[in-house]
Parts: C-alpha cells; structure tokens; sequence
C-alpha cells in the first residue's frame, strides 16, 4: 500500500465539475497543496450536506477562521474535509456575514468546539450551536485575542508587581508591574456554572485541572448520578499559551521552537511537521541525507512518546512498576536524541532545508545498539501487561468508538485505527523517507482501551523496524550534506558564515527580514503519535506567516471523551483519558 | 553546627533538628503544568531517583512542603496554582523550575503569566526550558542550603561553645578551642 509523493491529496477535477454543475456559483481556489471551494454563507450547509453524503467528504478535519480587517465582513471559516475512500481533501471557506456563521454541528458532532474556539478567538458567532462558551479563555474575558488588531501581549491593565522583589533590589530593565488581568477564583466558578446549564445532580464532580491522573491540566465535570457520570464537559485552556498568536509575528524559522512545546513529548514529530508544510510553501527541497535522519528520529520520538504513554497509563491503572520500566528506557532514547541535537527534551533540531546539524560521530552505533536491545524490553512489559486479569478487566470494552464516530468527531491517529480506519498520514502522504521504509500500520477490530494498548505496543515494534532501515541507509550517506544551503531560503551553517561573505549576507537577511514566501495557502499534515498535526498556513508575502492554524490532533480526539464516559463509573475515565493520550500542550496550544 | 561530644552525646538546637528534618525530607506536591514536568518524572523515575534524597512526589498539597512549579503558568491557571499554595502547611518554600514559570520564558502573550512570583513568592529559580533533571536536583540543593542557612532567632556564634571532659574520654590536649 504505497502511495507515490507526488500524489496530489486534495479533490480531482472530475468531482470539481460535479460541483460546478449543482452549484454553479461556486468559485475554485488552487495552490500546490491545498485546493479551496468559496460558497455563500446562505447555501454553506446544503453544500456541506451534498460534499459528505454525494461525495463522500464524510470525514472532519478541521475548522477555523482567518481575520482579514480590511474586508467586509471581516472574518472568513476555512473547512477542511476529507474523503476516506478516494483518499481526497478538500477546503471550504465562506465569508461570515454579520459575524455569524451557520454551526455545523448537526452534520459533523467534531465541530463543537472547534467553532467553540472560533468564538473565543475570533468573536464569530454560531447559530444553531448548542452552548457556546468560550473554549480556552474564561467566560467574563472581554477580547478576541486572535484578532489582528489585539496585541500580543495583551492588555495591561491590572497592578501585579513581583513578590519577590524587595525595596533595595533594581528590577529588570523591562520589569513594569503592570500585566494581564488574571481571573479569580469567581471568575472561574462562573465559566464552570456556564458550562453546564442544565445540571441534574445534586453534585458536579470536579476532576482536575491540577490533578497528578488527567495527564497535564485539564478539567473535568462530571454530572454524577451515583458512581456513574451523566453528563460530562472538559474545560481547556488551563495552559493556553496563544502559540497561534505568537506564529504570526515569528519569521517562519523563529517559529521552531513553538512546535516542540506544543506538543513537547513528541517535539521532532511536530518540528518535521511543521517544517514539511513550510518547505513545500518556500519549495526547498531538503538532501536525501536529511530526509533520512528526520524519518530515524521521528520515530525514536514515537518510541520515546509511546513509552511515556505505557509508562504513564499503567501508573494510572496501578501498576508502578511499567513506569519505572519505560522511564529507564526512555532515558536512553532522551540520550540519543541529546547527542545528535544537543538537548534532551524540545530538541529544535530540524531547519528548513535539513537538519541543523550532522550525526555525530557513533550516533548510528548507539541507535543500532538500542534497536538490538529495545524488542527485548518490549517482550517484558507485554509479559507483565497483556494477559494480566487486572489489566484486561480495565482495559476490554472501555470506550468503544465506531467507524462512524472517526468520520463525526475527526479522530486520527491510534484512536482512529483502533475503530479499524486506515488513517495513518505516513501512508496517504508520505514525507520525507516515509516511501522508502518498509513498515505496517496495525489496525483494530474492536475499537476500545485494549486494542489501543496493542496497537501503540505493535507501533513501537514497527517504529523500531523502520529506524533500524534507517540506520542502515545513513551508515552509506555520511559524507553528504545533511542542509541544502545553496537554496536561497535556506540558513548557512556557522561554518559557511565565517568563511564567506555571501553566506554572511544572507544569513543576516534570514534572520532579519524572514524567509519572504511567495503568496499563497498550504494546508500540510504529519502523523503525530497522537494523530495528525496539520499546519494550515496563509502567507502573503512577508517574511512571517499571515495566520498559523495548528489542527491539534490530541484536542480533537479528546473531544469524543464526554461521549464515552455517559454511563460509565469515574473509575473507567482514568483507563480512557489514558487511552486516548492527550497533550495538553497540543489540544490547548 | 552540632557539638559532638566526646561521650557520643551531641548538642544542638531545636532550631537545628528541625531544619536538619526539613532539608532532608521535602516532600513536594505532584503538579505538572506543562514540558518541564515531563523532566520533573525524569527526576523522580529511575535514573535519577530524587527517593534517595527523601524527596517524595505527594498527591495532595495538604501533605507536601514544596511546590514545584513545573512549567509555564497561564493567567487562567494561576488563581488554583495559588489555592493550591495556600493549601499547603507551613513551612513552605516554592521551587520556579524553567524559564516560563519564571519570567514567563518563550511566550510574552496575553494569556500566559509573566513570572510565578507575580502571585507566589518564589525561593528557587532553576533555568532552562526545560532544565534537565540535573538542573533540578541542584535547584532541590539549593534549596536545602537555604533552609540549612536561613537564621532564625539567635545566631549559632553568639551561643558560647565549651567541651567538657568526661572520665571515660577525657579532653584532649590540643584543643582545638585552645582551653
């Protein structure tokens, strides 16, 4: 099942003309990666309707909006939809007129929130949406912070001098006292209260934010009714770092970073992702050699982000020892990546047009090493897990999603292949050296806690495969260019800078000015351990991008969770936040 | 700052004993708000054990003297962070582990708290985004040195030294106190 590079993934011709002849007011919009149909506000859902149920665009991916302040109106929804049987996306996008837009709710259920987010970040309103409340910030905030005439800073408003300075010290030379308004704790209640209008119980189970079991900071309400949980809602955005913001004045190298602490446990799946997407908008192509490494380390990061998940998910379920197990392997992985890239955690080791530095010197022979030695590891903790009473009893028939459920609420990743889906990114658009490698994508038959157990535990051994191929191919490259630096976007080395002036030139011009991308769109995917993080980039010439969309794949797999607890005890949301993995860093951004 | 005495008996303060008791067995709350956390279980799994130390994770503040702030602290977040600070007994000390809890690091934004120490007054602050496991262990060592240094009441040097002799060990002749 391999699928050429070249294969273009969004709708073919012969689907456009059906479109144009039932409506024939639409109008086309095509770049190299992304191709966009514009539709009136007034006829969007009977358009949507006839894309899922005669083309069978079924799947969510995504929504979002873009701010133009000099067009009226002034705000425009993107849509992404996608085909899972001819393999095809597609991007909607209409104009919001009066800043409201119909909800899409009654046709994908994954809409919820993210027109939730739409709302907090944006001030565009939804008709027909069930409770929208802000997704992130909290109800009595008075601003869109998304807004292009909303500082990035914020407001500073409110008096809140430092605690620690005392009256001798000299503060800092951009100390001011002044910041943000930070909410009280009343501020708080009343979000929670607005989440859950139509309350039951006598008793709303609070669960989190600050909580060692939600995995980061999330916050739960449960509805109860006895043990078992009625309702349920999640508040998000207890670590809402406004990334989306921030992307918009960052020079599209700057922006690096950002990508590791979004989604921090898988930092060089999302930095190869996101510098995929951007590559493609500045057509750099990266050497072979860099390909090769991206693909070895991504996949190092899945092990390692797997393992935390193991390791962190048996914790939950009560079995310390696993953990103790995963953490041990995980640190010699976390020394890998420190030797190749010089830091263990949020690496920044990709650039655009490569990798940002050569292996070093043994790295491969230490890779090899932990490829012999890993399956062995692995054998032990499937010893200890698999057929344990404890942990079938947990795991078997928790949280079940259906095929159906995948297409509603957007699911990808391993909570989408546990269902059975064949969603896997690394085979429908395979980057870097992802066509090279010989690997399988395991699939589920059931769709609960236990086949995403075996699924992620089958995904480390063929991550081990494929890094093992890797390292086979690189012992032949390693005197090749690991940086294709003859391109005019791309960063000099620091060897190239002190010995030519040219490269001296250009470098200053990078870092100054930004890489100047041509105009146009990219919507661009890589597959996340925790599901597809796309990158939805708007340029319009400058050296920054004009909007950043990041499709968190952890927030909307997250989002089918108040589903799949309804009628299930407390116990059993501990096994299933475990089992679908989120990251707050990702979901929250 | 102990007298050992030559009978095996050794001296001191209360104060003493106490921060003795304190530095060797803070016991820090189990929060993680962001990356920084995920170097925090580093530090407290396998390879750098901080059990060894008697540093215990708990799972309630009420039972913990440390907090840890691992990670960056947004504005939304910030009014339980300091509900779980006041939860906590007294004594109290607070560790700022990386740049965003301490000065709000890579993210100058509207929603993210520039500094902890805006709403908590902070002790120690580790650098690094994130500091490794390492770094940690030397900002807990930090730590432990302040509490060990901090004076309370009167100061050690005004209280008088003497040894004194007893017939099974009797003083030695070079004293080092010259008497």
């Amino acid at each position: 099942m391999q699928f050429s590079q070249e294969n273009s993934l969004w709708i073919n011709q012969e689907k456009i003309s059906k479109i144009k002849e039932k409506y024939p007011s639409v109008s086309i919009e095509k770049y190299d990666n992304a191709t966009f149909l514009h539709i009136d506000k007034s006829s969007l859902i009977d358009f949507l309707t006839f894309l899922k149920e005669n083309l069978g665009f079924k799947m969510f991916i995504d929504f979002t909006c873009v701010d133009y302040p000099f067009h009226n109106p002034r705000f425009q929804g993107v849509y992404f939809l996608y085909s899972p049987e001819d393999r095809q996306r597609v991007g909607v996008k209409t104009w919001a007129t009066d800043n409201t837009l119909p909800s899409i709710t009654s046709l994908w259920k994954g809409a919820k929130w993210a027109e939730r987010e739409a709302w907090d970040m944006f001030g565009v309103k939804f008709e027909g949406h069930e409770n929208l409340v802000r997704m992130f910030l909290w109800e009595s905030y008075p601003y869109h912070p998304l807004r292009k005439d909303f500082p990035l800073e914020g407001i500073q408003d409110t008096y809140l001098p430092s605690k620690n300075l005392r009256p001798e010290e000299n503060p800092a030379h951009n100390y001011t006292p002044y910041h943000t308004y930070v909410p009280t704790l009343e501020d708080l209640e009343e979000t929670q209260k607005a989440r859950m209008p139509n309350k039951s119980s006598q008793i709303v189970l609070n669960w989190g934010p600050l909580h060692p079991g939600t995995h980061g900071t999330i916050w739960f309400l449960f509805d109860m009714e006895g043990e078992y949980v009625k309702e349920c809602d999640i508040i998000l955005g207890q670590l809402h770092r406004g990334v989306e913001k921030i992307a918009e004045s960052r020079t599209y190298t700057q922006f690096i970073p950002y990508t590791d602490r979004m989604d921090y446990i898988s930092a060089l799946c999302s930095q190869v992702a996101y510098v995929n997407a951007v590559e493609k908008l500045l057509n750099v192509e990266p050497p072979e050699k860099a390909k090769w490494i991206r693909t070895m380390l991504c996949e190092l990061q899945r092990i390692n982000s797997h393992l935390l998940w193991l390791g962190t998910y048996a914790l939950d379920l009560g079995a310390l020892t696993i953990f103790l197990y995963c953490f041990r392997e995980r640190e010699k992985i976390m020394d890998i990546i420190e030797g190749i890239s010089g830091i263990r955690l949020n690496s920044s080791y990709i650039r655009i047009g490569g990798v940002a530095k050569d292996l070093p010197e043994g790295a491969l022979d230490v890779i090899k090493h932990f490829v012999k030695d890993f399956p062995k590891k692995l054998q032990e903790y499937e010893t200890i897990l698999t057929t344990n009473r404890v942990w079938l009893k947990r795991n078997i028939n928790v949280g079940t999603i259906s095929e159906e459920d995948v297409y509603q609420y957007g699911l990808t990743g391993v909570v989408a292949r546990s269902a059975g889906v064949p969603y896997d990114i690394r085979m429908i658009q395979p980057t870097d050296a992802y066509d090279k490698v010989d690997f399988d994508v395991p699939l589920g038959k059931v769709g609960d806690c236990y086949d995403r157990y075996l699924l992620r535990v089958e995904e480390m051994k063929q991550s081990i495969k494929i890094v093992a191929q890797c390292a086979e191919k690189l012992e032949k490259m390693k005197e090749d260019k690991y940086i294709a630096t003859e391109n005019p976007y791309v960063l000099p080395t620091l060897d190239e800078v002190f010995n030519s002036i040219e490269a001296m030139v250009k470098d200053f011009n990078l870092r100054i000015y930004g890489e100047q991308a041509p105009e146009g769109e990219i919507y661009l995917s890589g597959e996340n351990p925790r599901g597809e993080l796309g990158f939805y980039i708007i340029s319009k010439g400058e050296g920054h991008p004009y909007r950043l969309r990041i499709r968190s794949g952890a927030f909307y797999n997250l989002q089918i969770f108040p589903e799949l607890i309804k009628g299930r005890t407390v116990a059993d949301a501990v096994a299933l936040l475990g089992s679908l993995d989120p990251v707050v860093g990702e979901t929250d951004r | 700052m102990a007298i050992k005495h030559n009978s095996g008996i050794i001296l001191t303060t209360v104060e003493e004993v106490l921060s003795w008791g304190r530095r060797n067995s803070l016991w820090p709350a189990s929060i993680g708000l962001a990356c920084c956390a995920i170097e925090m279980m580093h530090t407290a799994a396998s390879r750098f054990d901080t059990d060894r130390l008697g540093i215990i994770f708990r799972g309630s503040p009420r039972q913990s003297d440390v907090l840890i702030v691992a990670g960056t602290v947004v504005n939304k977040v910030a009014p339980m962070l300091k509900l779980i600070y006041d939860q906590m007994p007294d004594p109290k000390w607070v560790i700022s582990m990386g740049g965003c809890s301490s000065v709000g690091g890579p993210f100058p934004t509207y929603s993210t708290l520039q500094g902890v120490d805006r709403i908590i007054p902070v002790d120690v602050y580790v650098p690094g985004c994130p500091p490794t496991p390492q770094a940690l262990l030397w900002g807990i060592m930090q730590l432990q040195k302040k509490i060990k240094e901090k004076k309370e009441g009167k100061v050690w040097d005004e209280i008088p030294v003497r040894e004194v002799p007893t017939a099974s060990q009797p003083l030695l002749e070079k004293s080092p106190f010259g008497f």
